[in-house]
This record gives C-alpha cells, structure tokens and sequence, in this order.
C-alpha cells in the first residue's frame, strides 16, 4: 500500500542527512511497528510520509498505492488518505475543535465527490465517534488541543483519526504520555478501526503497547534506515537486549 | 476637483494657535506627517451616500452633526471642552471645532451609534460625553472614502456612579487620514471597555487614554488591525492607574500586508499610592509578506511597589507548524491560513460586550490572503 524505497532525506535548514537510505513496504491489512533509540529518524520518517515542508528528499522515493507522492503537499496526501497522529499535536487556541474536525471531515468529503456534512448531521457522526471510543463530549467544544494535557491531546488524535477513517495511519509515539487506561482505550480503538483496507504505522519506544496492538511487523530504526525486521518477538526480544548489539554492526 | 494649497493642514493649526506635531513627539514618532502635508485635500465635498442607521444615533456630516435620534431622556447641548492634557495637537484642533457638544446619559442603558461622513478637507468634531448610573453602548463608524482629506475626532468619556461603558471603533476601507482621540475618566466603580477595529484603510490613527481615578475601576481596550499593502495603523494608548484597586487589560492585534505599517504605542502608569492594581497588555502581529513594517513599545511607568503589572509583545510571520497540522488533515493552504488567521483575531472580540462586534472578518481575510 505504501512503499519506501532508498529514500535519503534532510532537515532544509541545516542539510543534514536523517534518513539515509531506508526502504519499507507497509502491506494492506497489517499493522507495522517501527521502534528505534531516540534520534533513529522515526519522526522524521512520519512527517516525510504526512508532507513536511521542513524535509527535502534528495534520493529516492515514496509510493502510495502504485503513485509516487513526493510531489505532492501535506493536503493531497492527507485527502489521499495519510494520517499521521503527531508525537507533540500543535495547540491552536481560537479553533473550535468540532468545527475544525468537520472542515477535515468535509475537505475530504468533497475531495471523494461526496455530500458535505451540515452541522447536525456532522454532531451525529461525532456522537457516535465518541462514544465507541469513550472519549468525553466536552472535548467537542473545547480548542484545538489548547489547555489539552499530554494524554487528551493524543486521545484528540484518535478521533481524529476515527473521523477521518485514512488508508494510512501513522501513530507517532501516540502512547507517551498515557496512563494505563487511557492506553488500553487508545489501544481499543485502533484494534477497533484498523482492517482489511487500512494499514497502521506505530512508532513506538516501548513493547507495552504491541500487547495491547498486536503487530504483523517489527521494523527497528537506527541511523536513517531500517536495521531489522521481524515479527511481534523482535520486540520482546529488544524488550530484554536494548539496541547496543544493533547498533554495533550497524 | 479642485484642490486646496499644500500647507492648508498647517493653515488650519496656525489658525487656532496650535503647533503641528513633530517627530520630536514620541506618538507621532512613525507617522508620516510629511506624507500628509505633502497630499492636496479636496476643497469640495461629494454627495453623500444614502445611509440607513438603526437605533438612536448622532451623524457628522463633514465635522456637523446633520442629523440626530436619541433616547427621550438623553440630551445633547453645546459644551466647551477643557482638555485634560493639552499635548496633542490634532485634539486640540478638534475642539476648536464651531460647535462642541455635550451628552448626558442619567440611569439608563442605551445603545448609540456616532456615524463620521467626510467627504473632503480636515473636519473635526469634539463630544463630551457623562455616563451616571448608566451603561452605555457606542459604535463609532467612519465614512471617509476620499483619500484627499482628513477626519479628526474627538470624544471626552466621564464615567460615574457605577457606569459601564463599551466603546467600538470601526475604520473599514476608509481612503481619508483617520485622526481619532478617546480620553476617559473613570470614577469608583465603573467600567470601560474599549475597542478599535481598522481594516483594509489607508491610515488609521487611533489614541485611547484612561484616567482611572476611583478604585474598583476597570479599563479592557482592545484592537485589531488588519493592514492591506501600503495601508497603515498606529495605536496608542496610555492609562493612568492614579489610585488603587484597580485593573486595566490590553490586547492589540494587527495582520499585516507588503510594505503595511503598524505601530502599538501603549503605556501604563502607575501613581506611587496606587497599590494593589493589576496590568496587563500583550500586543501580537503577523506579517504576511516580507516587508511590513511594526513599531511596538509596550511600556510600564510604576511608582508603586504593591502591584501585578506586566506586558508582552510578539512579531512574526504565520506558525508553520500550526499550518503543516491543518494541512495534514486535509486542509488547503489557503484555507489553513484562513482558519489560523481568524483564531488570532477571534481572541479580540472574547470580552461578552465585544463578540457582536465581530462582524465581516471572514470577507477582510479573504480579501487579504
């Protein structure tokens, strides 16, 4: 569904080189994790897929369902069907969150042809978004993750993603921050929500959460490229070894 | 058209014994009066649009009240006005306008619109305005679509007994040079609430001062500019905490143009036995492009020393990561703009006597963006 290949990349700024050289496949149906030490690329490797701007590829290429994207902007690829559940979601005081997620949800609407949503007929479908993901209804009215602690603001994440039902979900270290039940709660609903169309990305530091989500998939990141893939043991595996006998013969 | 001789601005001055502001002065320091000396004003007016006003109102036909519909126990009358500080020369132009007028608002609750119709050269008007035991609405609109003149305002604000007053100021797509002076004076009490509101206009200058002289007061002024290329706004203000217990808040916005010009003078001062007063003022502006220029000088003046005072002030252009967010939920560019735009500017309007003046601001941003 969504192919990396030998994509070489920079932060604009200070042309230095992150990701050097990775290659990925993301199946349809199958939920990838990548889990890699801190300054790996992981991040960066989610905002290059969503469209950062700040990122310039200088080798390689990145596909999504037989298409190269890399021409593409952060909006074509969201509408293409890519999310990406930010590590630090932005706080943007003044936008009301249920109007903004149903400006995302008509943007895509009508990116499909579809009807755009009314207001009424949007609050019904976030009545039920909320209640199948348990998440409080005064999160509905409150700003765009403003005031949000650490824990709503990814919570606000899943529901954005739950509203937005993308191809691609990328989930970007969506457990920091999450206490015991808010994670199992986040966890429920992306078992919920992932299925034979979709594909996830996890990126994560920790093997708590794969009990929860169970991954087709283990890919570890070290230095820009993919080191190691392997099924849900590789992680349990890491769980007990760390990344130092990696990142020796890497 | 015929046209008037260049000095006719200095004509005026000389007339009534008044000095031109100079760059000398610190709140003409970035106004371009050479600019204007050098602009020829048009001698002769043009006929006015066909108005329609709501509710009670006093309209200003080139600096003469034309027209008036007031409450039944609201009176107006001729008045000489005493200045409190005589500094500003273009205030004291406006009070040497033929006729000054008085209002007085006795316990009632009124809304009052004040409409400024110029057409041509420099025309003034002066009101004074007592609020007792009353709360008081007013919506100050300016109609001056003639780049070739100048309207010079001036209003005095005495506000006693427990009154509360809300004042709106709207320059919207105006070509004239917008001279505009707000001097309040609070008693214990009573409340102001301010707010000037400039878009798309050519040059707008508006000058609040609060003298807070009873505890209890409060004093919120806000203002939103929104600058198209070349346009220019220049904000002032300075409240005067002269006794204790007493608050004053300030939040001053502007989005700016190519080559647009925006200046946030604001001041506080504080009286040595004026303890215990809580200050606030934030100014925040956004250049859309790469050459608008901003002046902001938010300044503290304390005597005190039992006092919460502090102020902020932040320049720059649009948060890329806030527009990267938007994008990747599959907002557009413009779109994500839009929306990061009117968040900025909605917190202006977030004082419960000011959200019904936010109106047209969508139409402003789109023609800006």
């Amino acid at each position: 569904m969504l192919k990396i290949t030998n994509l070489h990349a920079t932060l604009n700024e200070e042309k230095l080189e992150i990701i050097k050289g990775l290659s990925l496949e993301l199946e349809q149906g199958k939920v990838h994790a990548i889990m890699g030490p801190n300054g790996s690329g992981k991040s960066t490797l989610a905002k290059l897929i969503a469209g950062d701007e700040n990122y310039e590829i200088t080798k390689g290429s990145i596909e999504f369902e037989g298409q190269s994207i890399d021409e593409l902007d952060a909006t074509q690829r969201a509408l293409s069907g890519i999310f990406l559940a930010f590590q630090y979601p932005v706080e943007i005081a003044g936008v009301n969150n249920a109007e903004f997620l149903r400006m995302a949800y008509n943007a895509k609407q009508k990116h499909l042809g579809k009807t755009e949503a009314d207001p009424l007929e949007f609050n019904d479908i976030l009545q039920e978004k909320i209640e199948s993901l348990n998440i409080p209804e005064e999160f509905l009215d409150r700003e765009l993750n403003y005031g949000f602690s650490g824990g709503e603001k990814k919570r606000n994440e899943i529901l954005q993603l739950a509203v937005l039902n993308p191809k691609v979900a990328i989930l970007d270290e969506t457990d920091s921050g999450l206490d015991i039940d808010a994670l199992k709660q986040v966890s429920e609903a992306v078992n919920t929500l992932k299925n034979e169309n979709n594909t996830f990305l996890i990126i994560t530091h920790y093997q708590r959460l794969l009990d929860y989500i169970e991954p087709d998939y283990v890919h570890i990141m070290i230095n820009g490229q993919i080191a190691q893939t392997g099924s849900k043991e590789l992680a349990k595996e890491l769980d007990k070894k760390g990344y130092d006998h990696l990142m020796a013969t890497t | 058209m015929s046209t008037l001789e260049q000095e006719t601005l200095i004509k005026h001055f000389e007339n009534n014994n008044i000095t031109t502001p100079s760059n000398k002065d610190e709140n003409w320091l970035y106004y371009d009066l050479d600019g204007l000396l050098k602009e020829n004003l048009s001698k002769e007016g043009k006929k006015a649009p066909g108005i329609s006003i709501d509710g009670h109102y006093l309209y200003f036909k080139d600096g003469t009240l034309e027209a008036q519909l007031l409450p039944n126990d609201v009176q107006i009358k001729e008045t000489t006005i005493n200045l409190k500080k005589i500094k500003d020369s273009f205030i004291q132009l406006a009070t040497h306008t033929s006729k000054n007028f008085e209002l007085t608002f006795n316990g009632c609750t009124s809304d009052i619109s004040i409409i400024y119709d110029n057409s041509h050269n420099i025309q003034s008007t002066a009101l004074c305005i007592h609020a007792l035991k009353s709360n008081i609405t007013i919506r100050r609109l300016f109609l001056c679509k003639e780049s070739e003149s100048v309207t010079n305002n001036y209003i005095e604000l005495n506000i006693q007994d427990n009154s509360t007053v809300v004042i709106n100021e709207e320059n919207r797509n105006n070509q004239a040079h917008i001279f505009d002076f707000v001097d309040a004076s609070l008693e214990n009490n009573c409340h102001l609430i301010g707010l000037n509101q400039s878009y798309l206009s050519h040059q707008s200058r508006f000058q609040n001062r609060a003298f807070i002289n009873g505890s209890n007061a409060t004093v919120r002024l806000n203002g939103l500019a929104i600058n198209d290329k070349n346009n220019q706004s220049f904000y002032n203000t300075h409240i005067y905490h002269n006794v204790g217990d007493t608050e004053s808040h300030q939040l001053f916005k502007s989005i700016n143009k190519t080559n647009a010009l925006f200046e946030y003078n604001g001041k506080v001062s504080v009286k040595k036995d004026a303890q215990l007063i809580n200050s606030y003022q934030l100014n925040q502006n956004i250049i859309l492009d790469e050459y608008a220029t901003i002046h902001s000088r938010p300044q503290l003046f304390i005597d005190a020393d039992d006092v919460k005072c502090s102020h902020g002030s932040t320049t720059g252009d649009l948060n890329q990561d806030e527009l990267f967010y938007l994008k990747s939920r599959g907002l557009d560019d413009l779109n994500s703009r839009k929306l990061v735009l009117k968040a900025f500017s909605d917190e202006c309007f977030q004082h419960p006597s000011l959200l019904r003046f936010k109106t047209g601001i969508d139409n402003i941003l789109d023609h800006i963006i």
